[in-house]
């Protein structure tokens, strides 16, 4: 069957088959085949009459499924249940097994990126969202990631402190479960401080 | 056709799947770019109001256009989405009505909107076409 440019209007279209990889941010890029078209006389090149769609719609569920028992493992690692989630974000009783047989919806595959993404958003929706409480979780979380990218820098540069970015980084997560406000050592902390040993 | 009507007919055409293609880089860095993997996302988000802040760059005729009888042209815009600056081109054909989208990319070059003597630009064109 002979089909037009819808552009251009050229009689002849070629059609082949070309590969393509979908990046996925979780797991394994998908390796598809589309089917493209090219105009020998305008040079427009690509899928014109939307054939291609199902075959990538049909990867990247495959993808989602084998993502969502990915990521449930890896939760599993970090000794977060499947029945704790359940109870922390109000879901009914095994919807995480569900998720883990491939029943996984578009809005359910974003809450579980979203837990491996920030894992102590739990705590928070078992805290019922509580704003103050939220707040001192994100800090909390912040200050170790701080504390853990430091001491890296200082390993992979050879530095050493005066004073100690560290132990008042650490200080400051211990202060914050306690609640109270963050200690000026560690606000005036900088940079110059850091000296090549 | 003004810039304004060929938006409103993109739109149109994506809101029903029809007389609408994707060029092939396009939809590669629509789906690098936007997170958008297939035609129809491109189409649902365009439909749906996603191009939000929308800014007219300019027209042209579609230079490698084989048959210039049909008088195609090429409509180029910028948009954001959220904070994502985008850039948005497309052709449109007007004796068939289809319309292909060329560029759906990320926006490299500075938003001209943001640009502290575009003000100062706008008020010499002002002055000057007013003389």
């Amino acid at each position: 069957m002979s089909v037009s440019c819808p552009i251009c209007g050229a009689e002849e279209l070629t059609k082949s088959i070309k590969e393509r990889i979908i990046p996925i941010e979780l797991g394994r890029d998908i390796t598809i085949n589309e089917t493209i078209y090219s105009c020998a006389e305008c040079g427009m090149e690509g899928d014109f009459f939307n054939e291609n769609d199902r075959k990538v719609e049909a990867a990247l569920e495959e993808s989602k499924k084998q993502t969502a028992v990915m990521i449930i493992d890896e939760l599993s690692e970090q000794d977060i249940s499947m029945a704790y989630f359940e109870r922390a974000m109000g879901l009914s009783t095994r919807t995480l097994n569900r998720w883990k047989r491939g029943e996984v919806s578009a809005p359910s595959f974003a809450l579980m990126k979203t837990v491996r993404a920030y894992p102590w958003i739990l705590e928070v929706a078992d805290a019922r969202f509580e704003h103050k409480f939220a707040m001192d979780k994100m800090i909390e979380a912040a200050a170790a990631e701080m504390s853990t990218r430091l001491e890296r820098t200082m390993r992979v540069n050879n530095l050493s402190v005066h004073g100690s970015i560290v132990g008042d980084i650490d200080s400051l997560v211990m202060t914050l479960n306690l609640k109270k406000d963050i200690p000026n050592t560690v606000k005036h902390y900088s940079m110059t401080e850091v000296a090549v040993k | 056709m003004g810039h304004e009507k060929a938006l409103k007919m993109l739109i149109m055409a994506c809101k029903k799947g029809e007389k609408i293609g994707v060029k092939y880089d396009a939809k590669i860095t629509a789906a690098d770019h936007f997170n958008l993997p297939t035609n129809q996302s491109i189409y649902d988000f365009i439909g749906n109001g996603g191009l939000e802040c929308v800014d007219f760059i300019n027209k042209m005729a579609w230079k490698l256009n084989p048959r210039p009888e049909n008088k195609s042209q090429v409509y180029a815009y910028s948009f954001y989405s959220h904070t994502l600056f985008g850039y948005l081109a497309f052709i449109v054909n007007p004796e068939t009505g289809y319309i292909m989208i060329k560029s759906f990319k990320k926006n490299e070059s500075p938003d001209q909107r943001n640009l502290p003597l575009k003000g100062l630009q706008a008020l010499i064109k002002h002055f000057k076409e007013g003389e």
